[in-house]
């Protein structure tokens, strides 16, 4: 399937593709929807699984995403290619707070202050590959978890997305000087929780 | 370029979000400068760390989200079917069509003679009445749901007027008012509601939820009200059934028969609260809908952690005392 990401040289090919698709899917062709779904399931899936932190979780949720998305298809016009996917992490993000609210007593948040629970066993033999990947995923999703909710939305869409500000801002409603200081928070935080593996990852 | 300029663009330049000029600057000021330069690789390896965060779906993840849209396709194309039979069946006659519009024009012309000729006979009346009531009588009251009440008041016993006869269900008896069949429940439902509406009496019966949300305000009105008890209903007791071996089937078939009503009635709700505006009430509806989806779907021979699952959602969603509360 062709891209519909960012703006490039191709943008308007990749528009008209994307508004087929569209149009298709809005007559019911279930392949076509199917394409956009296969373009956009890993990112709408990991960006609500970097809110959320389940996986069994983000996985429903992603599912409960694709599912409104297609029960709205009628009501969406491109005028961008870049709509597409602010609109479908905007649904996202709809789906996973109205879950986050609803678990949050029950989330279980790791302080600030505990720096046991970020650090790896120096005991422990040194892990392979996988198993440094695994560990990492661990420690970013547990950082990720101190961040606030907008500070935390505002990161997974800039640095795990890589979407724009304009973007962010559609997607969050955000002001850009909102956005920019709540960025900057939670780069600066994530960077302090991050410090002893981003020195691990330069020797790697 | 200065060090404040490249470090606001420092990430666009990162993402390839820069436009060929200011990637070019950018480049330039990074070569130049050694604290630009130290930042540029430290968010280089911060990116690497998280590009190498990324969870992918499998490919039967797609399957789970076509189930679904299935499962919704199915239910709208049920409801809609025998709509669709008809217009299927019509062709453009112009005939046929002519025919029709002459037909309408003669309903409309009857309609409006029938109307004017009843208050033609209406007005008559009153005015014979008048004329042959004594002076100084009280006037003949006119107002429907006074006779309704002073029928009912005829046709009881004195102890009909005290509160052990009343319905605890104050839902029941709004319905009954609404059809007129037991007048005694319609008075006391509507004194009720009075009371309620000037800020009197509070309700005391624990059960009365119909009544007070239809009394919460004009935009819920009482099928909505009804509905939202029912489902309540149905998701309190599936949330709380042991659901036993021996009646294990028939317990699970009544809840799967109860929920593939609700769905129906649900999807019709949610439509009308979305035309009306009704923002709170449809997006209640739709927080709904996926359960009543799930219990209507669940097999006979389902196990438990199917029906674990579904629980598991309902804890997770909340959604009880979201009904409960709404």
């Amino acid at each position: 399937m062709m891209s519909v990401g960012k703006l490039g040289l191709y943008a308007h090919t990749r528009l008209s593709s994307a508004e087929a698709l569209l149009d298709r899917a809005r007559q019911g062709d279930e392949e076509a929807f199917s394409l956009l779904f296969e373009h956009y399931a890993n990112s709408v899936f990991n960006f609500i699984y970097r809110l959320i932190g389940e996986r069994e979780a983000a996985e429903d949720l992603t599912q409960e995403t694709f599912v409104r998305a297609y029960r709205k298809l009628g009501a969406l016009r491109l005028h961008d290619d870049t709509q597409l996917s602010t609109w479908l992490f905007s649904i996202a993000k709809n789906v996973a707070r109205e879950s986050f609210r609803s678990r949050r007593t029950a989330q279980k948040r790791i302080a600030l202050e505990d720096p046991a629970a970020l650090t790896l066993s120096g005991n422990e033999p040194q892990p392979d590959e996988q198993l440094w990947d695994k560990e990492i995923n661990r420690i970013v999703q547990r950082a990720l978890e101190t961040l606030d909710d907008d500070k935390r939305l505002v990161f997974t869409l800039r640095v795990f997305q890589q979407q724009t500000y304009e973007e962010i801002a559609i997607v969050t409603g955000f002001s850009l000087p909102k956005l920019k200081a709540d960025l900057n928070r939670a780069r600066t935080q994530m960077r302090s929780l991050l410090r002893p593996y981003l020195e691990e990852n330069h020797e790697l | 370029m200065n060090c404040k300029e490249c470090l606001s663009l420092l990430e666009d330049y990162l993402y390839r979000q820069l436009n060929a000029t200011a990637d070019k600057q950018l480049a330039t000021h990074l070569g130049a400068c050694e604290v630009c330069a130290g930042e540029y690789s430290l968010r280089r390896s911060e990116q690497k760390i998280y590009a190498g965060c990324e969870v992918r779906v499998g490919p039967e993840f797609w399957a789970g989200v076509q189930a679904r849209i299935q499962q919704e396709k199915g239910l709208r194309s049920e409801m809609l079917a025998p709509l669709a039979a008809l217009w299927s069946g019509f062709r453009f006659n112009p005939a046929l069509a002519a025919a029709a519009g002459c037909l309408v024009l003669v309903c409309l012309a009857a309609l409006s003679l029938y109307v004017g000729t009843r208050s033609e006979t209406g007005r008559a009346t009153t005015a014979e009445r008048q004329d042959k009531q004594p002076l100084g009588a009280a006037p003949a009251k006119q107002d429907n749901t006074v006779q309704v009440l002073e029928a009912g008041e005829k046709s009881k016993s004195p102890l009909d007027h005290s509160e052990q006869n009343v319905p605890r269900h104050t839902g029941l008896a709004l319905k009954r008012a609404s059809s007129g069949r037991a007048p005694v429940a319609s008075e006391y439902a509507m004194k009720r509601i009075e009371e309620r509406a000037s800020g009197g009496e509070v309700l005391a019966e624990p059960n009365s939820l119909l009544a007070a949300r239809t009394n919460i305000g004009s935009d819920l009105d009482a099928d909505s009200a009804r509905h939202i008890e029912r489902a309540e209903m149905l998701l309190r007791s599936f949330k709380n059934s042991r659901f036993l071996p021996a009646a294990y089937t028939s317990e699970l078939n009544y809840e799967r028969r109860l929920s593939k009503d609700l769905v129906g009635s649900n999807i019709l709700l949610r439509r009308d609260a979305e035309l009306a505006g009704n923002v709170a009430l449809a997006r209640l509806l739709d927080r709904l809908e996926p359960f009543l989806l799930e219990i209507a779907n669940l097999q006979e021979n389902s196990g438990r952690k199917e029906i674990r699952l579904v629980r598991e959602g309902l804890m997770r969603e909340q959604i009880i005392a979201a009904l409960q509360s709404f």
